[in-house]
């Protein structure tokens, strides 16, 4: 968990610190089927996947999700300050795929409830191709209020 | 030749299940996705996309309730395409109630042809029937 971040630290094309995973191993796709109870053999069978039109297993588009939200969590005093993630799965991920997570402010306001702030997310591989992207909403403490 | 998706399964709900929620459960997943941060260590409380864990359960059920309204040959050209999720409360240990309902089918030209795009939406609630989670699956069948 990041250090303390006050709502009036960010701006609107603030970035926030990239978080890199990788190399990605089928170990560890196999790990997240495991864990996350799919038992699409796509992700865990050579043979199958290769049927499928894909060079070797894929990675679950939810697992490279799990990275965007490790990303915030990382930067955020607090994962309970992530409200709300989306993303598209836009490219296939595959073992030996590094993956760079990175987050931008895109708006921020002010509601009864709290402070918010929106940011759009991706995640890029080595080629610097995206294979993940959409937005996430988080809440910031205000310096105002200490 | 098959046709659309029918609209009119709009808002049509699928019967709810329970999943239950163990801390072995989230320390798996903890180990899987690399997540060390000592909040999660002891398994007592989840890192937010562990709702991945029952999500993916859920749209299964969901697809196989879907066979029975979709031609099975479509199935097997089903992409999960975007994932969304309303973080309400954090997942803890416990018994959780699924909510499963088809919000939204529309459809869309794609380059690769034409899509039908349904949202399977699924609401997790705790054992005092609270809203935990909010998941939003954006599933894209391609058109034969």
């Amino acid at each position: 968990m990041g250090k303390e971040t006050y709502f009036e630290d960010v701006y609107v094309g603030f970035e926030i610190p990239q978080f890199v995973v990788g190399p990605l191993t089928k170990e560890q796709i196999k790990n997240y089927a495991e864990a996350a109870g799919d038992p699409n053999p796509i992700h865990v069978d050579e043979d199958f996947a290769k049927m499928s039109g894909y060079r070797t297993v894929i990675a679950h588009g939810l697992m490279t999700m799990a990275y965007v939200s490790r990303m915030l969590t990382k930067w955020l005093p607090n994962y309970t300050q992530l409200r709300r993630l989306k993303t598209r799965f836009t490219k296939v991920a595959y073992p030996g795929d590094i993956l760079t997570c990175k987050g931008k402010v895109t708006q921020k306001y002010v509601k009864e409830d709290g402070n918010y702030v929106e940011l759009e997310v991706w995640s890029e591989n080595q080629d610097g191709e995206t294979v993940a992207k959409g937005s996430a909403t988080v809440v910031l403490p205000s310096r105002h209020e200490k | 030749m098959i046709l659309a998706l029918d609209k009119r399964f709009i808002g049509q709900t699928f019967p709810s299940t329970t999943f239950a929620v163990d801390k072995e459960m989230i320390k798996r997943y903890c180990k899987a996705v690399e997540e060390f941060d000592p909040a999660f260590k002891e398994g007592e409380v989840s890192p937010p996309t562990f709702a991945s864990c029952f999500l993916i359960p859920s749209m299964m059920g969901a697809m196989s309730e879907l066979s029975n309204l979709i031609d099975p040959s479509l199935i097997a050209r089903i992409v999960h395409g975007e994932q969304e999720y309303e973080f309400c409360r954090p997942i803890k240990p416990g018994m959780y109630t699924l909510e499963g309902r088809i919000a939204d089918i529309t459809e869309k030209m794609a380059r690769s042809g034409m899509l039908d795009i349904i949202i399977l939406e699924t609401t997790a609630k705790n054992e005092k029937g609270e809203i935990s989670i909010i998941g939003r699956a954006t599933i894209l069948v391609r058109r034969p």
